[in-house]
């Protein structure tokens, strides 16, 4: 039962807290991983890519798959539903209340701050899924940074990047990219 | 934040009762563009266009690209306040319910059926390498994401100090991202941020 209620609270501050899109819910997610042990950050990865497999906003999708990890079905309806809660009741005052909210620039000004701290948060976040995602999943040996790495993995992000920055290649469906890497991986045999 | 003059947000009248009635279209609508749409947030757009504005003619792009922006400025992900505000526009206070139910759905039912199946799959070396793999390209996507949210966010040299000093609270000192968020809404409400560059305190 205190699963259920956890969950809901949790899930309820990420979506009152995550500003932006549905990475911004990432951070989160490793915050409630590392806090409450219900899943590790390798295992975060793993789902993310999942999610990234599915049609449908990313921040619902992971929220689904969080919720049916940790507390099977009923936690993943459960988590998506507080995820969108606080936001549906915001946009529910904020259209009522626009003509207002349309003349202040206190709005603004705020978000002036929050958005550079989001994607700090972002950033934070991306550095971790790159550790997991690049590593070769053991802890990080500080005094061997180098050997750390699974130079594979490191290869195939290297030759990736220039495709999503080039701009014949970036609108490329994400699909494409998740088929490569799959077929790569078999391949490297990693 | 822009937002085009001219009732961006229509007020609701007893007209609203009648337009209860296109709630199962509202709700189907979204369901498409929720299926068709991968990556969420933004590439929702051109979706949201031809369903919304070419099809049915619910509201202009103009409108849509207005609810984008106020969104950005409203807790939760970009996706869940746009189609609030699009179900609002259509279907009152029901259509800002059922909007991000409907465009939540199918990626929810697939991310069920996919889970399922990686759990019976999970264990196969084959399936574990791809996995390896597939997270990198992952990765490589979210790189550029990244990338552009940063462009996106950052414009003035104390906007460069937030992104770093939130970056180093979560990162290096592990705190809990809530409450850097909590202490940015604090600093952005009773800072004086103006456009001209100041004294950017951490938040």
């Amino acid at each position: 039962m205190s699963v259920y209620l956890f969950l809901l609270l949790e899930f309820f501050g990420t979506g009152l807290f995550a500003v932006g899109g549905g990475l911004a819910t990432i951070p989160f997610l490793q915050s409630i991983g590392r806090r409450r042990g219900w899943y590790t950050a390798k295992k975060l990865a793993d789902m993310i890519a999942a999610a990234q497999c599915v049609p449908g906003p990313l921040g619902t999708n992971l929220a689904a798959y969080t919720g049916l990890t940790v507390a099977g079905l009923f936690g993943a309806v459960l988590s998506v539903v507080s995820l969108m809660a606080p936001t549906v009741l915001v946009d529910l005052l904020v259209a009522r209340l626009m003509e207002r909210f349309k003349h202040t620039t206190r709005a603004e000004r705020v978000m002036r701050v929050l958005r550079p701290v989001s994607a700090g948060l972002i950033c934070a976040a991306a550095l971790t899924l790159l550790q997991i995602s690049l590593g070769s999943g053991a802890a990080l040996d500080w005094h061997a940074p180098l050997r750390w790495f699974d130079w594979r993995c490191v290869a195939l992000y290297a030759a990736l990047l220039p495709f999503v920055f080039w701009k014949k290649t970036r609108k490329l469906h994400p699909l494409c990219y998740i088929a490569f890497g799959a077929a790569a991986g078999m391949l490297l045999g990693v | 934040m822009k937002v085009c003059n001219g009732g961006v947000f229509v007020k609701q009248t007893s007209k609203q009762k009648l337009k209860l009635k296109l709630l199962p279209k509202l709700f189907l609508s979204f369901c498409k563009v929720g299926l068709f749409t991968f990556g969420g947030g933004l590439s929702m757009l051109p979706m949201l266009e031809r369903e919304m504005v070419a099809r049915r003619k619910w509201c202009t792009k103009a409108e849509i690209l207005d609810y984008y922006a106020v969104g950005q400025c409203t807790p939760g992900i970009i996706a869940v306040d746009v189609s609030s505000f699009i179900g609002y526009r259509v279907c009152g206070v029901a259509g800002a319910v059922a909007g991000p139910f409907a465009v939540m759905l199918p990626g929810f039912l697939l991310m069920l059926l996919m889970a399922t199946v990686l759990r019976g799959v999970a264990e196969i070396q084959l399936v574990q390498s791809a996995f390896v793999g597939i997270r990198v390209a992952v990765c490589a996507l979210i790189t550029a994401s990244v990338v552009h949210i940063v462009r996106e966010s950052v414009g003035r040299w104390w906007q460069i100090v937030l992104l770093v000093s939130s970056f180093a609270l979560v990162a290096i000192l592990g705190i809990n991202p809530a409450w850097v968020v909590v202490g940015a809404g604090v600093l952005g409400l009773f800072g004086s941020f103006r456009s001209a560059p100041k004294d950017g305190a951490q938040p």
